[in-house]
């Protein structure tokens, strides 16, 4: 039995415990609700990073593959120049979802992947190797804003459902079992002080009953006293 | 918003020529560190990409600094499996579900 420390046992505070112990059960079995809640969107979560991820590492080395094909023919001085006369950069536009009280990111973008003629440098000067690396970087790009936005997501998921179940357990293991033994003892105390009192009353009016008795007694002997 | 793109010479060039101007070569443990703060520290960075042998790099408070980061979001890239998503999803439901 763990008695929270330092109870009085009146009615007083077993009223206020009573109070307590419901809310303590109401969150309880709201926090219990959002726990399942976060544990059906974390599994939905979850597929969706698994097999972006996949994806991601298969692109990244076909990406990185290309690239060095590149180097190869052109150099990478030429890869660089490219790079510089690239005029549209990929924007991202960032806002933030609310899933159960968890804040996840919400990344929304246009797509990176151009075409070629869109690109800003010119097709005759260079080779196809470049343009299949920047051909495969973007479609890299790609990948990377919505993997970012997945895995952001699943993570900020996993560490709320960890806060969560620890509150849930907390309530339930050792919030509301203290909280019960506590009233339980009050109620204990309340009742053994009941029956003092009862005890105590009965003493008292015995005491009254065997002094009423006396004083008529005295009474009597003083009214013979007076009649002889 | 813009991406950033922190790692290796090679993959600095690649992700330039898709249009990634923010696309730092860091080398050493220590310029890495101060890259990733300059560039965490730039509000018009919306994603910071990283390798994920750089990520096994940096310090472990920095790592979570990371991953806990909305605004701008980070991500790893690599072909080295990140064991930190494992162990997290490991603790958090009790069961191992990545794979």
């Amino acid at each position: 039995m763990a008695v929270i420390r330092g109870t009085k046992p009146t009615r007083a505070v077993l009223i206020a415990l009573r109070r307590r112990i419901k809310v303590a059960q109401s969150g309880h079995s709201l926090l219990k609700m959002k726990r399942d809640g976060l544990m059906i969107e974390f599994f939905e979560v979850l597929n969706r990073a698994r097999t972006i991820r996949q994806e991601l590492v298969q692109d990244f080395l076909k990406s990185e593959q290309r690239l060095n094909m590149a180097m190869a023919v052109e150099g990478s001085v030429a890869i660089k120049s490219v790079a510089f006369a690239l005029q549209k950069e990929p924007s991202v536009d960032l806002s933030s979802r609310n899933i159960m009280g968890v804040v996840v990111p919400k990344i929304s973008a246009e797509a990176v992947h151009k075409k070629m003629y869109e690109r800003g440098y010119g097709i005759i000067g260079t080779s196809a190797a470049v343009d299949e690396a920047a051909d495969a970087y973007e479609s890299l790009v790609d990948k990377i804003i919505t993997a970012a936005e997945v895995e952001t997501s699943l993570i900020k998921l996993v560490d709320d459902i960890e806060k969560t179940k620890r509150r849930v357990n907390g309530l339930e293991f050792k919030v509301i079992p203290d909280i019960k033994d506590t009233i339980r003892f009050i109620g204990f105390a309340l009742e053994e002080m009941d029956r003092d009192n009862v005890v105590r009353l009965k003493k008292l009016k015995s005491k009254a009953v065997k002094r009423a008795k006396a004083e008529e007694a005295a009474k009597a002997a003083e009214a013979a006293a007076a009649q002889a | 918003m813009e991406i950033s793109f922190i790692g290796s010479g090679d993959a600095v060039l690649g992700f330039s020529l898709a249009g990634v101007k923010k696309a730092y070569t860091a080398g050493s443990e220590e310029e890495l560190v101060n890259k990733i703060n300059e560039v965490m520290a730039d509000p018009n960075v919306g994603i910071l990409v990283l390798q994920q042998k750089d990520y096994n790099r940096i310090p472990k408070r920095l790592q979570g600094t990371l991953s806990n980061s909305v605004k701008p979001t980070v991500i790893a890239i690599g072909t080295e499996q990140s064991t930190e998503m494992r162990e997290k999803i490991k603790r958090a439901i009790g069961v191992d579900l990545w794979k």
